[in-house]
């Protein structure tokens, strides 16, 4: 692996070169190259424009599911947003654009909206200190000790306790939805910028996380004109727009994980200093910095797992303890709800803190006659601690879940496929016939390839995954003797990992 | 605010309140005009199969009156030699629809799918329709009624 | 770089060539004679394990509501009634159900067993036979909506030879062996290190 110049540093001969630490390989500065988009991004109403087709389409939803026949797979609510919207999102929008789902996601529009009392244009105090825009509510701080993902987590694991019930009734799925509305609203009114969005969003962990794998990101250009820069207005606003509504400050931003791709900065930067960059998949950016991080890429691995035995497995068990409104069968979904909340928060979590260890013990076996040179052991490269090497080593575990995520997903969509067509005709199951396809029948797109497609995709998740990783043991070990055998038990993981879902999907 | 602003949030303002009436209004006005095409001044009755009461019911169940109604079996009441349609669907597991008195059907109801029946009594009476495929526990006693009323009564 | 490339095809190839040697099998065929019961939401057995040239005779029977039996890779769908010994089969890329029914298309009699790959139109039998000539790994779907679950009820036929499992495990291992054996090439990062 050679480390690249940026190659856009070429058009830009006379200046110095911009200040970009977060580069790492090929990074293109997509906006200077394609001026147009910048442009497109720059324009006010822009996001207004992205989020209004998508609240009509969940509005619609909702009252598919009020409505409409209870009957899941006839119901425009679950065959959409389960099978359409989820297949979209994790195949397609997360490794390719990260967030670009928050752009025009709908649920925390209406509290935004009320927020600003604006739908396009910008409110603008140039007297006011701080923050350049005034906000309508009453604009309280988060509380500092929430100031992390780990609600997050929680929330998403509950939601995910039960997900039987949540894919399957539209009656379900418009309450969580509408419930998410409501709550982001409420929150809006209490607390300053998109606390909801940032805090609470179950969509939002994993959106956050597998973001640091995708192939688009936002950052400034040039950290030293950020330095220089006076107003700060990418995160304090200016009379173009808005200040970050994720409270991110992009003259330092290095992670993709808490920025929702709202393009408000690019508007209300004075020094059109931030740029959409496209770089190589998850590879770029490998640095998972807090525990709650660590714990969100073992919570959806651990999930990608569970929810293919549940729903794409053939025991039916399983399925009777996570469909317990119609099986009555409360002891069983105890027992489920226990295994899963165990499974994501103690088992995996102590199993992978277990090889952490073996890893740490390997290494340091490895390099006992070994002297670490001064200038490497100074700066703390060469003997890291098992806090360092638990939370760089589970960054590995990102594109690795990622892409057992897409490999879960591609049945559900290649399977049942077909009732997107006959729904679009027969949205509520009123008997409609809009196109013409409200009969069509069901039946599995390539359903016997499918297998050897999610085979390939869980390949390429541990290759990446065991690329990234090689690259950390050696990061934090530069010896490669030592790097080796510290990587050797996480490799081991990722390879039963690996192996695993290829039993639940192809064995 | 500048009036060009102005102008901008009130377009998008009055595109929101249109798609949030616009919306429910025009499905409703969809669903009444095929109901009414069906029914070409025929009165239109909509009979929902469901497994979990075993019953033929037309309270309406739908997404969100289907987990708390309980619902009523079904009492058609149309009068002797007058075409009427049934518009029936089922809520979970596939059933089948049938009057024995009449010989009609068995027909085939899917979840999510409509059945239509265009029908006409001459013979006042009771009539019992009943589910012709095992469909749970409350199958044996998945029945309604229609009641074909005669001329003097 | 060049060797840490070669290094990884290498490994990856010897994975590749150990899963298609440990997937293969000698055993002589045999024929397999199971009763499939559906319930929501599930099959039992839930999982038909099987080799390539083995004959399968299927009986499908019911125990709760109507449900179906989708069989990827054979051609193969039915519809299973509850409370009956019998069950409608067709072949999906043939026949289209809801159709067939409207236009009256139903079987009357019952036939005692039917082989697939002669089968036209929708028939009804008590023992639907398989030549399983091909390999890999099927899954069984219920194609009539039984409820709340029904998308997710399924069972699978494993055929063996299962080339994508156990090709897959294979190249797995190798790139994991790979990339163990991968050396550092990248000068910027060399600093530091006693080698
Ligand atoms: S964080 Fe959640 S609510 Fe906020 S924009 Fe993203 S998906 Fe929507
Ligand atoms: S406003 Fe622009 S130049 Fe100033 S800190 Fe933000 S991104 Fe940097
Ligand atoms: S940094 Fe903030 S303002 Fe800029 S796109 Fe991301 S979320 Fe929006
Ligand atoms: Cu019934
Ligand atoms: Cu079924």
């Amino acid at each position: 692996m050679s480390v690249r110049p940026d190659v856009m540093t070429e058009s830009v001969v006379d200046r110095p070169a911009p200040k970009r630490p977060y580069l790492k390989g090929r990074w293109m500065d997509l906006g200077e190259r394609v001026r147009p988009l910048q442009g497109l991004l720059r324009w006010r109403s822009f996001q207004f424009l992205a989020i209004l087709p998508n609240l009509f389409l969940f509005y619609f939803f909702i009252l598919a599911a009020l409505w409409g026949t209870p009957v899941g797979n006839r119901n425009i609510m679950i065959v959409f947003v389960w099978i359409l919207w989820w297949f979209i999102l994790i195949t397609l929008w997360v490794p390719l654009a990260g967030r670009l789902w928050c752009t025009m996601c709908p649920i925390p529009a209406l509290g935004e909206w009320l927020q600003r009392l604006r739908l396009v244009t910008v409110r603008f105090a140039s007297k006011a200190k701080g923050f350049k825009n005034v906000l309508f509510g009453l604009n309280r701080k988060w509380p500092r000790a929430l100031d992390n993902i780990w609600l997050q987590n929680l929330l998403f694991l509950t939601l995910a306790t039960f997900s039987a019930l949540l894919v399957t009734r539209p009656i379900v799925s418009a309450f969580v939805l509408g419930g998410m509305i409501v709550l982001a609203l409420g929150l809006a009114l209490v607390f300053r910028h998109r606390v909801f969005c940032r805090y609470l969003c179950p969509v939002s962990g994993f959106l956050g996380l597998y973001a640091m794998t995708s192939s688009v990101a936002l950052r400034s250009r040039d950290w030293d004109v950020c330095v220089r820069c006076p107003t700060k207005g990418c995160m304090l606003g200016s009379e173009n727009g808005w200040g970050c509504p994720w409270m991110v400050y992009m003259g330092k931003l290095d992670r993709s994980n808490y920025c929702g791709l709202c393009f408000e900065c690019l508007k209300s930067c004075p020094n059109d200093n931030i740029g959409l960059f496209v770089r190589p998949f998850g590879v770029t950016e490998t640095r998972i910095l807090h525990l709650d991080e660590a714990y969100k890429a073992f919570i959806m691995l651990v999930l990608a797992a569970v929810y293919s035995v549940t729903l794409l497995g053939p025991w039916g068990t399983f399925k009777d303890w996570a469909n317990v409104t119609e099986t009555g069968d409360w002891r069983g979904f105890l027992a489920y709800a226990a295994l899963v909340w165990g499974a994501c928060l103690v088992a995996f979590p102590a199993m992978y803190g277990l090889l952490v260890k073996v890893s740490q013990w390997a290494s340091r076996w490895r390099g006992r006659r070994v002297l670490v040179p001064a200038s490497a052991s100074a700066n703390g490269a060469g003997e890291p601690d098992f806090r360092t090497l638990f939370l760089r080593f589970s960054y590995p575990l990102v594109p690795l879940g990622l892409l057992a995520w897409i490999a879960f997903s591609l049945p559900l969509f290649f399977v049942n496929g077909s009732y997107i067509v006959s729904v679009l005709s027969d949205p509520l199951g009123w008997g409609w016939d809009l196109l013409g396809t409200a009969h069509v029948p069901w039946k599995p797109l390539i359903p016997e390839w499918v297998p050897v497609l999610q085979a390939g995709v869980l390949l390429g998740g541990l290759a990446v995954a065991l690329r990234t990783g090689w690259a950390i043991a050696w990061e934090l070990w530069r010896d490669p003797r030592r790097a080796r055998w510290g990587l050797a038990p996480m490799a081991g993981l990722w390879l039963m990992v690996t192996v695993g879902f290829l039993w639940l999907f192809t064995g | 605010m500048r009036w060009k602003d102005g102008l901008k949030e009130g377009v998008a303002l009055a595109t929101l309140l249109l798609v949030f009436v616009g919306l429910p209004w025009a499905l409703r006005a969809y669903e009444n005009g095929q109901v009414r095409r069906l029914a070409t001044g025929r009165p239109v009755f909509t009979v929902y199969a469901n497994a979990a009461f075993g019953t033929w019911t037309t309270t309406p169940l739908v997404g969100w009156t289907y987990f708390w109604r309980k619902p009523e079996p079904a009492h058609i009441q149309v009068r002797a030699g007058q075409p009427f349609v049934l518009r029936i669907t089922a809520v979970d597991v596939h059933h089948s629809f049938g009057i024995p008195q009449l010989g009609i059907g068995p027909y085939d109801v899917e979840p999510g799918r409509f059945l239509k029946l265009e029908l006409k009594v001459d013979e006042p009476g009771l009539y019992t329709f009943m589910c012709y495929t095992v469909c749970g526990r409350h199958h044996e006693k998945m029945m309604g009624t229609l009641e074909v009323v005669g001329e003097g009564q | 770089m060049v060797r840490n490339v070669l290094v990884t095809a290498l490994l990856v190839l010897a994975g590749v060539g150990g899963g298609v040697w440990w997937a293969r099998s000698t055993a002589p065929p045999q024929e397999i004679v199971v009763d499939v019961e559906a319930r929501r939401y599930a099959y039992e057995p839930p999982v038909l394990r099987a080799r390539q040239g083995d004959v399968l005779r299927l009986r499908l029977r019911s125990t709760d509501v109507v449900h179906g039996f989708f069989l990827e890779g054979y051609d193969l769908d039915a519809r299973i009634v509850p409370e009956r010994p019998d069950f409608e089969v067709w072949r999906p890329s043939e026949v289209q159900w809801a159709e067939a029914e409207k236009r009256g298309e139903l079987p009357t009699k019952t036939e005692s067993s039917v082989e697939v790959s002669s089968l036209q139109g929708i028939r009804r039998v008590r023992e639907v036979v398989l030549r399983l000539d091909r390999p890999g790994r099927f899954r069984y779907r219920c194609s009539h909506t039984c409820g709340f679950m029904h998308p997710f009820m399924q069972g699978e036929l494993i055929v063996t030879p299962n080339y994508p499992f156990h090709v897959g495990v294979g190249a797995a291992i190798g790139l994991t062996l790979a990339f163990l054996a991968w050396r550092p090439v990248d000068p910027s990062r060399r600093r530091g290190t006693s080698s």
